[in-house]
């Protein structure tokens, strides 16, 4: 099965949560943002393009993907639905997550950072920030995870 | 191969184009107003229908020909075909052209008010108009992505017969 951890707001809460299920992050919560900073995807040369990314493969198997995309989830729901539609893919072969959450990342000092082009810090303050909502993102992997073995 | 022709609602311009690929609008523009809104998918499509794939048609050579809606999505081409990578697609499937340099403004604002507004007895005639307008533009981009296909062979088209 491929797994799909998206977001809308780009690729930093997906890799958090792949972290998590490729057990390279804790579930829980680590105190500082460091282990979530070595994350490949935090490196300030890192480039998403809105595509799938393969982040590696969990222990059942399952190839887990990234994907950021910026732009209305529920469009980009409804292609990847309509994409694997197309090509007669089974319904059991693929997974999305959704990591939604109501916290926003927007915070003067992002807005700041980013403005200025200050990437090591802006990207250090999205990590400040994961750890507030790394308790939603570790149940999104933890429900998946029991609801994976119980298929098996 | 499929082929995708993808804009912004998926309502006109895409179909226009699809259309006249699939042979469904005379090539020399001498089409009425109705032929085009006969079409499947003109200018009904709407927002909660946007990014899915449409059939319009099997064309001669065999190639499956799709609309989407892409809205404003940035990289819409790459995120497909990371899809199709992801799901290991051959990326030689996929024949992915945008529709939007064939939009006039007229299309434009008839689409918007028909799709966005629901003004559908204002907008409706005035994309008609539009695609009018501008179909010679789609005439020239889908000669072009023919010129671009690969051909298949007549025999894998029609196999054991022969073609006049």
């Amino acid at each position: 099965m491929k797994i799909i951890y998206f977001s809308r707001t780009g690729i930093f809460a997906p890799a958090v949560a792949a972290g998590i299920h490729l057990n390279q992050l804790p579930v829980h919560p680590p105190s500082m943002p460091e282990e979530i900073l070595s994350l490949p995807q935090f490196h300030p040369e890192y480039r998403a393009d809105n595509s799938p990314v393969l982040a590696g493969q969990d222990c059942r198997g399952h190839d887990i993907y990234i994907l950021g995309i910026n732009f209305d989830r529920h469009l980009v729901t409804r292609l990847i639905e309509s994409f694997a539609g197309m090509y007669d893919l089974p319904a059991a072969s693929w997974r999305m997550v959704d990591l939604e959450h109501r916290k926003p990342a927007l915070s003067l000092p992002l807005v700041l950072y980013r403005s200025l082009r200050l990437r090591k810090m802006e990207i250090h303050v999205i990590a400040l920030h994961l750890l507030r909502v790394y308790p939603f993102l570790a149940d999104q992997v933890v429900n998946l995870s029991r609801e994976l073995d119980l298929q098996t | 191969m499929k082929i995708i022709y993808f804009c912004y609602g998926g309502s006109h311009s895409s179909i226009a184009a699809a259309a006249t690929h699939l042979g469904l609008l005379p090539l020399t523009g001498d089409w009425q107003g109705k032929q085009l809104l006969g079409l499947p998918y003109f200018d009904v499509q709407v927002a909660s229908e946007h990014g899915r794939f449409q059939f319009m048609g099997t064309d001669l050579e065999g190639h499956q020909v799709y609309t989407i809606a892409s809205r404003n999505l940035k990289n819409f081409v790459e995120l497909v075909r990371g899809l199709a990578a992801m799901f290991s697609i051959p990326q030689e499937d996929l024949f992915i052209v945008s529709t939007k340099p064939c939009i006039n403004w007229t299309m434009a604002v008839g689409g918007f008010l028909s799709r966005h507004w629901g003004i559908i007895w204002l907008g409706r005639p005035i994309v008609v108009w539009g695609t009018k307008k501008s179909f010679f533009s789609f005439v020239t981009l889908v000669g072009q992505v023919k010129a671009e296909l690969p051909k298949t062979p007549v025999s894998l088209l029609y196999p054991g017969g022969s073609v006049k």
